[in-house]
């Protein structure tokens, strides 16, 4: 589980200490790599992850997703961190960075 | 799906056109419409009419998984469709009637998905998810569980008569995507609707869809019914773009709490695993949902907008009815499914003879 990511950071979020790698595969659109991550900072909410990538907590350890397309929590008030849980829509702000 | 007992005098001859399938006598069918518009003209309340929504939901069953014992040509019978289409009338005029519909933004992904999920947050519907995770016995879960198998035990389906009624594009994509995750992903066991079983298996309940139909109160198959609607005519796929939406935005937080329920009340990761799953799962889709789905739908048919909203509104409109029935009956210790039906149609009587004799368990 745990080890440092290899592919290139994509995103990461400060309210969960996750990162976003996208894998050896995902991380070069220009070279006809037809699966490029996209991130999508969805306003008040979370980030929603598309493609080829790993997630990885603060200490490094790879969290295992259980769909193709993950949202991530940027509020920090998830119970299922680091995904989203829709608490950020019970709080007063949303989430604070859009 | 298992044959359901009559409610009135339409369904009664409904079920009995049904079940004679090619050998129907003309005139049986094409008394069906006048039958129809007899009981639409009797209903004092559509939505909560057992003899017109079991009707409806009957009819749209030939488009899905089709009912026991029943020609599946009759999917497809002009008289039947002509039925359809008079019920059909009826029920989306009463529900642009109640159901009220916020102003419309600009068609703008963003601005519309914003509006629904304003929408969405100002819903001070009656909270049928805090009962369960507080007070909810353990009969009443099963009863929860009986309701909305209805949906559940075929979740995603309504919304995928949408599919192939998209333009090419962003909203097509966003609806694949998610219905690919409702699906599984590839993976039948990660199946919500079977998930869903499981959980019902859990609790001791047949999962045989139709099996508690008889005990499934009106106002539930007309939310059932609200999406065979929206998902069936290709006029209304704005409508059913809009459900998906409200649909999904309204689900991560209580699925919480219908988790929390069934942890209190004693039961395992076998049964609250549905529920677990689609707190994470539809805090995905309801983004997708709100801003790719509605959203880019809403900028490439500008001119579907306002039935994106209504398709959104509708869910929150008849969840609020249902959640206000059941809750009205659960804190007043009473059940809230329909009494057994004292008379189940002969024809149903005489499958489950025939399977009991197949040595097939009822």
């Amino acid at each position: 589980m745990s080890g440092t990511p290899a592919g290139k950071p994509v995103a990461s979020v400060e309210a969960t200490g996750v990162s976003v790698s996208a894998t050896t595969a995902g991380q070069d659109s220009a070279a006809g790599n037809p699966d490029p991550v996209s991130v999508m900072a969805c306003p008040g909410g979370p980030l929603l992850v598309r493609g080829d990538f790993e997630v990885f907590d603060a200490e490094g350890n790879l969290v295992p997703k259980n769909r193709e397309t993950v949202a991530l929590c940027r509020c920090g008030g998830s119970k299922i961190k680091p995904w989203c849980d829709g608490t950020h829509k019970l709080l007063k702000h949303g989430s604070a960075t859009d | 799906m298992l044959l359901p007992a009559p409610r009135g005098a339409l369904t009664s001859a409904l079920l009995d056109a049904l079940l004679a399938g090619a050998d129907a006598a003309p005139e049986t069918l094409g008394q069906l419409t006048a039958a129809g518009e007899s009981a639409l003209a009797a209903a004092s309340d559509l939505l909560r009419d057992d003899d017109v929504q079991l009707a409806l939901f009957c009819l749209y069953e030939l488009h899905y998984s089709g009912l026991e014992g029943v020609d599946p040509a009759m999917e497809w019978e002009p008289e039947l469709i002509r039925l359809r289409r008079t019920l059909e009338a009826a029920f989306e005029a009463t529900l642009r009637n109640i159901v009220p519909v916020p102003a419309a933004p600009e068609p703008d992904a963003e601005a519309v998905a914003q509006t629904l999920f304003g929408l969405a947050a100002e819903d001070d519907g009656p909270s049928v998810s805090r009962f369960i995770a507080r007070s909810a016995t353990e009969d009443q879960l099963r009863e929860f569980l009986i309701l909305r198998s209805v949906y559940q035990l075929r979740e995603a389906d309504p919304h995928s008569w949408a599919i192939p009624r998209l333009p090419v594009g962003r909203a097509k994509a966003a609806l694949v995507e998610i219905q690919a995750d409702e699906y599984g992903g590839g993976r039948p066991e990660r199946m919500h609707s079977h998930l869903f079983a499981r959980t019902m298996a859990g609790l001791g309940l047949d999962t045989r869809y139709g099996y508690y139909l008889d005990r499934i109160p009106a106002l539930v198959l007309a939310s059932s019914n609200a999406m065979s609607l929206f998902g069936l005519n290709r006029r209304l796929r704005g409508s059913i773009a809009g459900h998906l939406a409200a649909f999904e935005m309204t689900s991560s937080i209580p699925n919480s709490f219908y988790a929390k329920g069934f942890r209190r009340a004693g039961f395992g990761p076998d049964v609250t695993f549905y529920f677990d799953e689609h707190v994470e799962a539809d805090a995905v889709h309801e983004q997708i949902a709100a801003r790719d789905l509605a959203g880019g739908l809403a900028e490439a048919e500008p001119e579907l907008l306002p039935d994106i909203l209504f398709g959104a509104a509708a869910v929150l409109t008849l969840d609020a009815l249902q959640g206000e029935f059941q809750l009205a009956a659960w804190k007043g210790n009473e059940s809230a499914l329909r009494t057994a039906a004292p008379d189940p149609h002969p024809a149903a009587a005489a499958l489950a003879a025939d399977a009991a004799a197949a040595g097939v368990s009822p």
